[in-house]
């Protein structure tokens, strides 16, 4: 009985938590979806252009597994001459190192990549730009979800840093072209508070080329 | 999954079905109108779990229009397993979740710079009415128990809706559900009286 008091009481209560308004608005959100999708260009299928951003990612994903690979060679150090069960036994370990390395090199790449991105975000005073932006914000967007879901995402501070990331990313997307400089200060406020550029450059070792 | 809401708002019926599947070919197709149609019969429902998760208007705009364009950038791949409504939630609950987890932790680092500037200076706060203990106690329950709580207590979904929507079983939501309101029970325990009158 007491139960069932506890209960009927709780959903009376608890509905003002989070109340949403009588009103949805629905025709502002309408507008800002057909905005948001309107501003990407319409997917050409069967012609070339379509099938250039996949070759792109191609040729980058397997300069990236490339250079993964090589760093996890000069890793190990200089290939010493040992026996074949050596060998055998290293394996797996080796594997493990490349594979790891490999994220690794795609989680700096991408970070200088958004560095770069975010510069100029924040050094254009003008929303003239503002569409180019957010199509390359929306391919990192989608790159950033990518390596938070892949084994990069497993090192606990890069995944709090792709997470940030992510938020931000999402915002200059959905940035009205027509917004009020007050939005993109917002934005930039976000950046800052974050310290989201300041992170991303001690994520990125020394002697790899910055993205600003 | 039923889709109506007892309060009306928003929601396809099980006889409205086929015209859905209809609705979500034709949108497929780049059909802006059906796109339309399908966002009028949907964007109440996932408005209101956006701003229940999120408690703020701004962010709920953006966690649905967010969910509007994935779904539809998406649409090509639903594979009508379930009912469209039950494919959109998914995505507004994903979206929601991991959009407030950011915004969380953000306020977390304001606010606790903050409270460092004001260190020694502030006064003793009188004890918070029922009001903000409740609005604490659902704000500290575990987000797994939270999430259950909020789409069943509040927005009166089924177990067997969030079961799907959320990707559990039912008996996992109501077990969940059964501990969130033991644990506001526990940290309520001050106001029993109130329940109990």
């Amino acid at each position: 009985m007491s139960e069932e008091k506890f209960e009927t009481w709780l959903k009376e209560h608890a509905d003002d938590y989070h109340r949403p308004p009588a009103d949805v608005p629905r025709e502002e959100m309408w507008e800002a979806i057909t905005r948001t999708r309107g501003a990407r260009p319409a997917p050409v299928v069967g012609h070339i252009a379509s099938r250039i951003p996949a070759i792109r990612y191609a040729v980058a994903a397997s300069l990236l597994i490339g250079a993964g690979i090589g760093l996890g060679y000069w890793m190990r150090g200089p290939v010493a001459v040992v026996p074949a069960v050596v060998a055998t036994v290293t394996t797996a370990a080796t594997d493990s190192a490349i594979r790891s390395s490999t994220y690794d090199v795609a989680s700096v790449n991408h970070l200088t990549a958004v560095e770069a991105m975010l510069t100029s975000f924040r050094a254009e005073p003008t929303t003239a730009n503002d569409l180019a932006l957010q199509r390359w914000a929306r391919d990192l967007l989608a790159n950033t979800r990518l390596l938070m879901d892949s084994p990069a995402g497993e090192d606990a501070v890069r995944r709090q840093l792709l997470g940030d990331l992510e938020y931000v990313l999402a915002r200059i997307v959905q940035l009205d072209p027509n917004a009020p400089a007050a939005d993109r200060a917002l934005v930039d406020r976000a950046i800052n508070r974050e310290q989201v550029l300041t992170r991303i450059r001690s994520s990125i070792p020394a002697g790899f080329p910055s993205g600003s | 999954m039923s889709e109506g809401r007892p309060d009306g708002t928003g929601g396809i019926s099980e006889s409205d079905s086929v015209s859905e599947s209809q609705l979500v070919a034709r949108a497929i197709q780049g059909d802006q109108a059906a796109q339309r149609e399908l966002y009028d019969a949907h964007v109440d429902r996932v408005y209101r779990l956006a701003f229940r998760v999120a408690g703020d208007d701004d962010l709920a705009r953006d966690f649905t229009q967010e969910a509007f364009i994935r779904a539809f950038d998406r649409l090509s791949t639903f594979r009508r397993e379930s009912s469209f409504g039950t494919w959109l939630y998914t995505i507004a609950m994903s979206v929601s979740l991991n959009g407030i987890r950011s915004v969380k932790r953000l306020r977390t680092k304001e606010v606790s710079i903050d409270a460092a500037e004001t260190l020694g200076t502030k006064e003793r706060i009188a004890d918070p009415d029922l009001k903000d203990r409740l609005k604490k106690a659902i704000e500290d329950l575990p987000p797994g128990y939270r999430t259950v709580f909020l789409m069943h207590d509040l927005e009166g979904y089924t177990h067997e809706e969030i079961g799907e929507v959320l990707g559990i079983q039912s008996g996992t939501s109501k077990a969940q559900l059964f501990r969130a309101r033991a644990r506001l029970r526990e940290v309520l325990a001050d106001f029993a009286g109130a329940w109990i009158a």
